[in-house]
């Protein structure tokens, strides 16, 4: 349990990034066009970075029950301001050759970050809505910020109908969990006969928020909406909107399954929570309960995890391969990638060993968007040059960006030496060590007695998985491959980048080589 | 005895505007129905000692977002479509939700017996009595060091609100912005 710190020292990194919005909106209209677009994401970053600073002398605790801060989301949290400033450097780089008239973009981004910060911190239900609703309502315009290109109005009228459903979803799942509980809290304590509502209000929650990462069958939104967008912006919501999301995930699991238990310990008073735990700490009485839903619980969400990530593996791998489009290429990365970060969720139901999951995400958030950074450079004006003939010879006219995108696109599909691939060896070697995950978790269909008696026979989850791994390097290596080599009749002149984002850009190198030498720099 | 007359002619109200709102072949008066079944829902949370709850009912739904319902119906001009089919095949598509609820509703009225009433009764008992009036959630709101966890939230709200103006901002400028350059609309006449 965390101990009850002051409110400006818990909230005091997520204020400063609030502040640094609220500067760059008055600071917005008192600078000439051209001037825009090279102050305000220096504001911005400049901002970030003090409140990266914040975030280290932060002291772990929570403050009313509401916001939490311990070591993983303080991680999380860092990785989430490194992820908005590169975003920062990618939209500076698209608006300034799209000559855009406007500087409120980067605003949003702040402001998409203050959201995406306090879902993480959040540990009760109307903080948690009130950052995934500030993060998406500052995520739709700018998916929909070139509303004249090809595709644009196709991504955001996607993004934004289904964003809006789910959170409806999310937010029916929330009312049926008070209706259960008493409590808005995510530890809070079930009353006697709801068990019904409180499970059915778990699944819808769990929903919404798969939406959020992009698992299949929840996936389809994904490519449309990243096609159609700036890459400047895909690049920051497909590292920002995951981390919350995986880190939610894994909090709520651990805090209702042990309101959960302690149902049978006879505690039913209503409104009645318990202070926030560490994220990735499961609550101490979690293993306590042997009650008999326990194992029907717990087979459910396994199943969900598992095979819902299974899916996502296999179909975003193998769509990878097809695609010619870089920013449709990395949105099945992604569906990919939150299989695997489903897949750890599934270990973490399991095992109560969330590592996995958390590692893994900020390692693939930190990857996959300064891959779609660079692109933001060698892409050119409106992104137009989105496509791997297009890109031929890229990375020998910029050679750092180049670099930047073989290294981090190595970090994403997992290769040696670089974070990704420690995430990714880890998870696997997790699944492999416990052979019956998949079996396990196909409890709720199959007859108990087949599940025990099916022993180790293959390990399916983990093969697939691997195996899918291994595809998916193939699509990746065709991007590098084509942005080293010579350069062909469709490419053109590559502007130069900004000295922010190429900054931003050997930070996030640097940051992918060193958590491949120390992974236990942020607690794996 | 009084409460329930009450909740008889509140039910009631509300079930036959949300048919109203089903069955209406003109738009505003399906509007117009779910007005009805917000003011009877408001009608029946004061009845469950919650003014606070049923004057947001009033303000927040029948009085905002109905607003912004029938200003969109009238903007869209489909204030005059009284010929387009109210049930076709793809209204079909919600009788399965509808359905659903249905049944998980049945279920649970069926399920229910007194035992479960007495525990869930005997559980609510132990809820501070004085809640859903306005002096209960001032002081929830502002009532110092242990609950200001809730101001924090309020003040969130109103970060919400900013966001989704900048956006706002930023979907509608640029159209300015385009004007001199390209007197002709782009995409058509309204909208």
């Amino acid at each position: 349990m965390l101990p009850p710190v002051d409110l400006l020292a818990l909230l005091g990194p997520v204020l400063l990034v609030v502040v640094g919005a609220l500067v760059t909106l008055v600071t917005e209209p008192f600078l000439l066009r051209k001037d825009k677009h090279a102050f305000l994401p220096w504001i911005g970053v400049s901002f970030l970075a003090m409140a990266g600073v914040a975030l280290h002398f932060a002291p772990p605790g929570e403050f009313g029950g509401m916001f939490a801060l311990d070591a993983w989301r303080g991680a999380l949290m860092g990785a989430l301001f490194l992820v908005a400033a590169i975003g920062l450097a990618a939209l500076q780089q698209n608006l300034r050759s799209d000559d855009f008239p406007g500087g409120e973009p980067y605003v949003l981004i702040l402001l998409a970050t203050v959201g995406v910060a306090l879902m993480l911190m959040a540990s009760h239900f109307i903080a948690l809505f009130l950052g995934m609703e500030i993060a998406s309502l500052a995520i739709y315009p700018m998916v929909g910020l070139r509303r004249d290109h090809k595709g644009s109005e196709e991504a955001v009228l996607k993004y934004f109908s289904l964003g809006a459903v789910f959170s409806a979803v999310f937010l029916l799942g929330v009312a049926m969990i008070y209706g259960a509980t008493g409590s808005l809290n995510f530890a809070s304590v079930l009353i006697g006969p709801r068990l019904g509502i409180f499970l059915l209000g778990y699944a819808l929650v769990t929903v919404g928020l798969l939406f959020k990462l992009g698992v299949v069958p929840f996936h389809f939104w994904s490519p449309d909406a990243y096609a159609g967008a700036p890459s400047g912006v895909v690049s920051f919501m497909a590292g920002a909107v995951k981390l919350g999301a995986v880190a939610v995930l894994a909090n709520l699991w651990s805090s209702h399954f042990f309101g959960f238990a302690l149902l049978y310990t006879g505690q039913t008073v209503p409104g009645v929570h318990y202070p926030p735990a560490p994220l990735g700490v499961s609550y101490p009485l979690l293993g306590v309960g042997a009650f008999p839903e326990k194992i029907l619980v717990l087979r459910a969400w396994q199943f969900v995890f598992v095979y819902g990530g299974l899916a996502s593996v296999v179909i975003g791998s193998l769509a990878l391969l097809g695609q010619t489009s870089i920013r449709r290429m990395m949105a099945y990365s992604g569906v990919a990638n939150a299989g695997f970060m489903a897949l750890a969720l599934g270990i973490f139901v399991k095992h109560a060993d969330a590592r996995y999951a958390l590692f893994y995400v900020v390692v693939y958030a930190l990857g996959t968007t300064g891959v779609l950074a660079t692109l933001s450079a060698l892409s050119g004006r409106g992104d137009l040059q989105d496509d791997m003939t297009a890109l031929a010879g890229a990375g020998r006219k910029r050679p750092l960006m180049g670099l930047a995108l073989s290294i981090l696109l190595a970090s994403v599909a997992g290769l040696p030496f670089t974070a990704g691939f420690v995430a990714k060896f880890q998870l696997l070697a997790a699944l492999f060590t416990d052979g019956r995950i998949g079996i396990d978790a196909l409890g709720l269909i199959l007859p108990q007695a087949m599940v025990k008696q099916a022993g180790i026979l293959f390990p399916l989850v983990p093969v697939v998985a691997l195996v899918c791994a291994l595809v998916s390097v193939a699509g990746y290596f065709r991007l590098v491959v084509a942005v080293w080599s010579e350069p062909g009749t469709r490419s053109k002149e590559v502007e130069a980048p900004s000295l922010l984002l190429s900054a931003t850009l050997v930070l996030a190198m640097l940051a992918v080589l060193a958590l491949a030498i120390q992974p236990r720099a942020i607690g794996f | 005895m009084i409460e329930q007359i009450y909740f008889a002619i509140f039910a009631a109200v509300a079930v036959g505007c949300a048919l109203g709102v089903l069955v209406s072949r003109h738009p505003i008066h399906g509007a117009m129905s779910l007005i009805g079944v917000m003011v009877a829902l408001s009608g029946v949370y004061s009845l469950m000692a919650s003014p606070f709850l049923a004057t947001l009912q009033i303000l927040v739904y029948a009085g905002a977002i109905m607003m912004l319902v029938i200003f969109v119906i009238m903007v869209l001009n489909s204030a005059k479509d009284s010929s387009t089919p109210r049930f076709d095949l793809h209204a079909m598509v919600g009788v399965f939700p509808a359905l659903a609820i249905g049944a998980v509703i049945t279920r649970l009225i069926v399920a229910w017996d007194a035992k479960d009433g007495q525990a869930v009764a005997d559980a609510m008992a132990k809820v501070p009595a004085e809640r859903g009036t306005v002096d209960a959630i001032s002081k929830v709101l502002f009532g110092g060091r242990e609950t200001s966890g809730w101001a924090i939230l309020f003040l969130a709200v109103g970060l919400l609100l900013l966001t989704a103006i900048v956006g706002a901002v930023l979907l509608a400028k640029r159209r300015l912005d385009k004007a001199p350059a390209d007197p002709t609309p782009a995409h058509g006449g309204h909208g």
